[in-house]
């Protein structure tokens, strides 16, 4: 290097530089382009209706995305949380219909529910040390189980109308859940950028020893995140059940799956401490524009899960390489 | 202790001897089984008929196949969540070969086998070369061979199998199946690799430290590529054997069977971190959860509660595990 060149020059094109550097871009250009290619193809993919039904299916596994990214990012997972939904689902729909409770208080009821599975999952991982993958599958198998004895495989039907207009009504013109997940997204990726409790989920996940020796309480950063995982796998149940009107047993069957999947398309990292919520959040519309994208086009719906399948890989692949990258 | 005890005292046989089985490692299944067995056959004394028996043994099989392979590849280190959906790839490739193209039996079981052993080796390649985390990539197989199945038949079954492989399916050798027949081989062949070969014991070294094994001079890529393909080749293997059972190729075969067979691993005694476990410890696992689910059927406990007693059985199961573990580092 020349002792002239002592100050780096600006290239031209610096704010482009920048938005290159966007941790999040990965998945927001493929993004763009997905709904290009597909609007390209069948236009009816830009119509207002398709984004309002796009925006409220991803809804529900978004909605679960934002606490399943934390707990990645500290270093764990959670497998229980399909199992999880339907069961808070089923139980805000019993306590309204069996036990006559308000909608309210039946929603407080399936949220206590949410939370109580998220602390066994967590004090299970953290205390007793199973693996978060084994605790979680316990759970999933456990809460699945309790479903089905609640309802005899039945669903809970017919549920008070208030409930209904609740699940359908729109806010501001787009769906209650979708609201409910911004809101979740903006107050989530706030948590995680700009708290202490943030920065100690970040440093737990990242070296959990040095975390621990920084004096951080690991143990119970963890906790909370299950337990936050859990009562948002709750919310995410009981708007399903508020749109459909019926508690069944079968909701959230294999939402595990999608969810995780979203989160590591979106940018979250298996192997902890790196992640975003906003990555998650994109992760799960671009999962969603390329299963609505391609019923629009025409292809057959099975080859959704190919093309997921593939997509998943290659953003982990992507992200993996880049990782290694950085090492000198 | 004092100059006069200078000989040891060995402990009287019997005392000894009930000490030398209790510290089998498979003793942590082998006794829960045997003591549900005991409970649900004084219960209900159809619990041990002959006709339950042979439901019992031919319904594990086909998990209990691929957790052979599963249990290698845990012990290795890593684990596959796609082989349910590999072996209903594989029933439906199979079975539309035969079906729609003619094909005869025996090249179309072929051809389903190598599905398995192309997943397993996609899956080997991206997890050991390109160093994705083997949940992450098993993951995105799992979603492929489940749209692929379902874009090759649309969701319906296939009909119109060789009639041979129907037959096979269905037979009653020595009064079992062969589904459990196969099983039982594989056991058998799975437990002397892991014990006798040297193979064997690459894929215990490379799992208990995968860096102390490289140094070793094991070639830990190759280990863990070829637990995968022989992963993928047992789920080939156990969705051939529904189909034959069946006599169609349906797609939704293997849907949930993954965690299913994690669960019966681990619950064998099989350690998610690698380095630990036995093909044996894994069959008495199977065991343990097909005599559970049978058990509550017979005894005429709500099929709900199968789920939660397997939910809580896997917990405690690795609870154990984990003491263990602990025990033996002090």
């Amino acid at each position: 290097m020349e002792i002239s060149e002592t100050r780096p020059k600006m290239r031209g094109g610096g704010s482009l530089r920048r938005i290159g550097k966007i941790p999040e871009i990965v998945v927001i250009i493929p993004l763009v382009i997905f709904v290009l290619f597909f609007g390209v193809i069948n236009s009816a993919m830009w119509t207002k209706l398709n984004l309002l039904v796009t925006l409220r299916a991803l809804s529900y596994a978004g909605i679960i995305a934002v606490g399943m990214t934390l707990l990645m990012i500290v270093g764990e997972i959670d497998l229980s949380v399909g199992s999880v939904a339907g069961l808070c689902g089923v139980v805000f729909a019993w306590l309204m219909k069996e036990a006559g409770w308000s909608v309210g208080a039946a929603a407080l009821g399936g949220l206590l529910t949410g939370t109580m599975t998220g602390l066994v999952n967590g004090l299970m991982t953290v205390r007793v040390r199973l693996p978060a993958f084994v605790s979680t599958l316990s759970m999933m198998y456990v809460a699945r189980g309790i479903n089905y004895v609640l309802t005899e495989g039945y669903p809970v039907y017919p549920l008070p109308d208030v409930v209904g207009e609740f699940g359908a009504v729109k806010a501001l013109g787009v769906s209650w859940p979708f609201a409910i997940l911004i809101v979740l997204v903006i107050i989530g990726d706030f948590l995680l950028r700009q708290t202490i409790f943030g920065s100690m989920v970040t440093a737990t996940g990242g070296n959990k020893e040095a975390a621990r020796i920084a004096g951080i309480k690991t143990d119970w950063v963890k906790i909370v995140c299950f337990i936050l995982t859990g009562m948002l796998s709750a919310v995410a149940g009981m708007l399903v059940v508020a749109r459909i009107k019926t508690g069944d047993p079968i909701i959230g069957y294999q939402w595990e799956l999608d969810v995780i999947a979203s989160a590591v398309i979106g940018g979250v990292s298996l192997l902890g401490g790196t992640g975003t919520i906003l990555g998650a959040f994109f992760g799960t519309i671009l999962m969603q524009t390329i299963r609505s994208g391609l019923v629009i086009i025409g292809v057959s719906a099975h080859y959704q899960n190919v093309a997921i399948g593939v997509i998943l890989i290659a953003a982990a692949s992507v992200d993996v390489i880049r990782h290694r990258s950085r090492r000198p | 202790m004092e100059m006069s005890e200078s000989t040891p005292r060995r402990s009287t046989g019997v005392v000894y001897a009930f000490r030398r089985v209790l510290s089998i490692p498979e003793m942590g299944v082998l006794v829960p089984l045997v003591a549900l067995l005991w409970v649900f056959n004084s219960m209900d004394e159809a619990m041990l008929s002959h006709d339950n028996i042979v439901v019992m043994l031919r319904t594990m099989s086909y998990t209990g196949i691929i957790a052979v392979g599963q249990t290698l590849l845990m012990i290795a280190g890593e684990l596959d969540l796609s082989v349910g959906m590999v072996a209903g790839l594989s029933g439906v490739v199979s079975s539309l070969l035969m079906a729609e193209h003619g094909w005869s039996g025996g090249p179309a079981l072929l051809a389903g086998l190598l599905i398995g052993c192309i997943a397993g080796l996609i899956n080997g390649l991206v997890t050991v070369k390109v160093g994705l985390p083997a949940f992450v990539t098993t993951l995105g197989m799992l979603f492929m061979a489940r749209g692929i199945s379902f874009a090759l038949t649309n969701g319906y079954f296939v009909y119109g199998i060789a009639d041979w492989v129907g037959e096979f399916g269905t037979a009653t050798p020595l009064g079992l199946s062969w589904n459990f027949l196969i099983f039982v081989a594989l056991v058998i062949i799975g437990d002397f690799i892991l014990r006798q070969t040297i193979f064997g014991s690459m894929i215990t070294a490379t799992g208990g430290n995968k860096q102390a094994a490289q140094v070793a001079g094991i070639n830990t890529d190759r280990v863990k590529i070829a637990c995968f393909v022989l992963t993928g080749i047992l789920a080939s293997i156990a969705g051939l054997l529904v189909m034959a059972n069946l006599k169609t190729g349906d797609p939704n075969v293997g849907t949930a069977w993954e965690l299913r067979v994690i669960a019966i691993c681990v619950i064998g005694g099989i350690s998610l971190f690698g380095g630990v476990g036995t093909a044996l410890g894994t069959s008495l696992g199977i065991m343990l959860m097909q005599v559970v689910r049978s058990g509550l059927v017979i005894v005429e406990v709500d099929i709900n509660w199968q789920n939660v007693a397997v939910g809580i059985i896997l917990a405690a199961a690795a609870s154990v595990d984990m003491l263990r573990r602990r025990a033996k580092k002090y």
